[in-house]
């Protein structure tokens, strides 16, 4: 079904802050479904500084054979050394298809792997599927999505594919046993002439869209009213974050449209996640539930939203909220907390 | 200072687009094109760079069909000083990699100077955003992807820049001559006046085809390594709809597609109380999850 020189499937995982990537067991899944059809070695690749040893634990279920760590100094800063030591390998290896996320970090890894390989790229794929000579035929948005393309590869190879974070279904593989980890040396020359991070700058949560913010103020039908969702905005603005709103919020002009989370508007998976006199119904719920951690104020204890959250305080939303923001501003030292967010590992991904 | 700026001739997406399913086609007669909305950016950018004094020469570059020639006469409009046009009957198939690999052949052979090259962060159609990367990978330039500001600070260097995670952004300092692509939010490209377009539509462009940069349709560098084998109309991205665990109990499979996927959280609490002592209890939690803003010190690099 496919020709002799690809070998295998290979999967380019993420991580950040310790953590791996949700869209990383996304990806791995369907390479699973994939490497079945062809009946290929399925191959993750973890790149880093400093990769921490527990998340090779992650991929169990998932059907990985292989587990590739490549763990060397400047990998995490410099976007040039990873591509160098990355191409090494699959020029080494010669796997038929490389599957990316369409995250910063994905999306750039994708490109600048295309290029240096000489080889295309599908970009933001839809769903994947194989032509009759064991192909990838890839369904994916064109012309800013006015219309569908299917695109395949010719000769060239590794098949480089980049989907969205949610776009494959996270599957237990069956009889998936624990990866076998492979530590590999990375071959970069540090020396090669390459830009330079100087600093990272902190998004300001004032202008950041909803999708890209780490923390969520959300309030649907129970904030009650404009003046009530003027709260959310003190607690969001105290902890550094953004609000959103349910689509009734939307519909009863609490927060702009663009603001939306749910169903019929933006998909969030922020690190905080607090919603704000919402009930939990599916189509609001599908948007968040990927959220790291879930707070729930709701003065209706029997709320859906109440089963996922990880704190769930019961009570009226417009004494609670304020209390958390003057709470807050007794916590943190200084009056100003607007600017600054947590801490995260100094990844910076340039 | 030179500025190289690449653009790409597409169809309008402002409008829609209608696609024969039978054909698997899109209807192109009577269809606007237009400059890629990024190449747009990157061709304002550059005329920014000519007003302020940093930059004195623009050459624009395109690949594409004899139409393709519009995205040029839109360059030299906002600004472009030289046009050039690859064209050759055997780039007709030609996507992201090939173009960027004979574009970076076209400026190599044809002496075109440079010490910035701009290009789009991704083109309105293919969404790639290959050919920007794979010419800095054929001419073996820094490259620095998705650029929303460009400082040239003069000593042969450019600070940029570039959009990360969470509305974070780096300030990327890099070597020139350098590519840089460029991502929506750099400027708000200018009204083109009809004198500027008058004066473009008078302006020369030199085409070029295949055997005048030393290539054959037949060379490797100008097969396209992806092909597009059907359009269709646009396909609605799957939201991710909740389906329950096969290995757990059907009452508890309903319970969790009632609640849109939503399972009890061994770590949460149900707390009722007094607003104080929730807000404190909550509060707590933050606190324990590490969720709580950094209070804002100097020390901290970028903060």
């Amino acid at each position: 079904m496919t020709t002799s020189a690809d070998k295998g499937i290979w999967v380019l995982a993420e991580h950040s802050e310790g953590e791996l990537a949700d869209v990383s067991l996304e990806l791995a899944s369907e390479g699973k479904r994939l490497a079945d059809k062809l009946r290929q070695e399925l191959v993750a690749v973890l790149i880093g500084t400093g990769i921490p040893a527990g998340l090779a634990g992650k991929f169990r279920d998932s059907g990985i054979n292989r587990l590739m760590l490549v763990d060397g100094p400047g990998l995490e800063e410099t976007v040039e050394l990873r591509v160098q030591a990355l191409s090494e390998m699959v020029r080494e290896a010669k796997p038929g298809i490389l599957l990316c996320s369409t995250s910063i970090f994905g999306r750039e890894m994708a490109v600048r792997l295309a290029a240096a390989l000489k080889t295309g790229l599908a970009p933001n794929c839809l769903s994947l599927d194989f032509t009759d000579d064991g192909r990838l035929q890839c369904t994916l948005p064109a012309h800013t999505n006015k219309t569908s393309a299917k695109v395949v590869f010719t000769t060239a190879r590794p098949q480089i594919v980049t989907a969205a974070p949610g776009t494959f279904d996270v599957k237990r593989a069956r009889g998936a046993r624990q990866p076998l980890t492979v530590n590999v040396t990375p071959r970069a020359d540090p020396a090669a002439p390459c830009a330079r991070t100087l600093r990272i700058e902190k998004g300001d949560p004032r202008t950041m869209s909803v999708e890209e913010a780490p923390i969520i103020v959300s309030g649907g039908k129970g904030v009650g009213s404009r003046e009530n969702f003027a709260l959310l905005d003190r607690l969001a603005e105290a902890l550094g974050g953004v609000t959103a709103g349910s689509r009734i919020a939307v519909d009863l002009g609490f927060v702009p449209v663009a603001k939306q989370v749910g169903q019929t508007g933006k998909t969030v998976t922020p690190r905080l996640y607090i919603a704000c006199g919402i009930s939990g119904s599916n189509y609001h719920t599908i948007g968040m539930k990927e959220s790291k951690v879930i707070i729930v104020i709701n003065n209706d204890k029997s709320a859906t939203i109440f089963k996922m959250a990880d704190l769930g305080l019961v009570g009226d939303l417009r004494e609670i909220v304020p209390a958390i923001t003057s709470e807050l501003a007794r916590t943190l030292p200084a009056p100003t907390a607007a600017a600054a967010e947590p801490a995260r590992a100094a990844g910076a991904r340039a | 200072m030179r500025v190289l700026v690449c653009v790409k001739w597409v169809l309008d997406t402002d409008g829609t687009i209608p696609v024969d399913t039978e054909a698997n086609a899109i209807l192109l007669p009577g269809l606007p094109w237009t400059v890629s909305p990024h190449d747009r950016l990157a061709l304002e950018e550059a005329a920014r760079m000519k007003e302020a004094g940093v930059c004195r020469h623009i050459t624009a570059l395109t690949l594409g069909p004899a139409q393709a020639a519009g995205a040029l006469r839109v360059a030299l409009a906002s600004g472009a000083d030289r046009a050039i046009h690859i064209c050759d009957p055997a780039l007709r198939s030609a996507d992201s990699g090939a173009t960027g690999t004979v574009l970076a052949r076209a400026i190599a052979v044809l002496g075109l100077e440079y010490d910035i090259i701009l290009c789009g962060a991704r083109a309105a159609d293919t969404n790639a955003g290959l050919a920007g990367p794979a010419i800095a990978a054929e001419l073996q330039l820094p490259l620095v992807t998705e650029v929303d500001r460009i400082e040239v600070s003069g000593q042969g260097t450019a600070l940029v820049r570039k959009k990360l995670e969470a509305g974070d952004k780096a300030m990327v300092e890099v070597p020139l001559p350098a590519l840089l692509t460029v991502e929506t939010g750099i400027n708000r490209p200018r009204y083109l006046k009809l004198r500027a377009k008058l004066l473009a539509a008078r302006h020369l462009i030199e085409t070029h085809d295949l055997a005048a940069l030393g290539l054959t349709p037949g060379d490797s560098s100008v097969a396209p390594r992806t092909e597009v084998v059907a359009m269709g109309p646009p396909r609605p991205r799957g939201k991710k709809l909740f389906t329950p665990d096969s290995s757990l109990s059907a009452a508890e499979r309903m319970r969790q597609l009632m609640s849109g996927g939503a399972t009890q959280k061994s770590t949460g609490g149900l707390l009722e109380g007094d607003p104080q002592t929730l807000a404190t209890k909550c509060v707590e939690f933050l606190k324990e999850k590490k969720l709580l803003p950094e209070p804002p010190s100097g020390a901290r690099p970028g903060a």
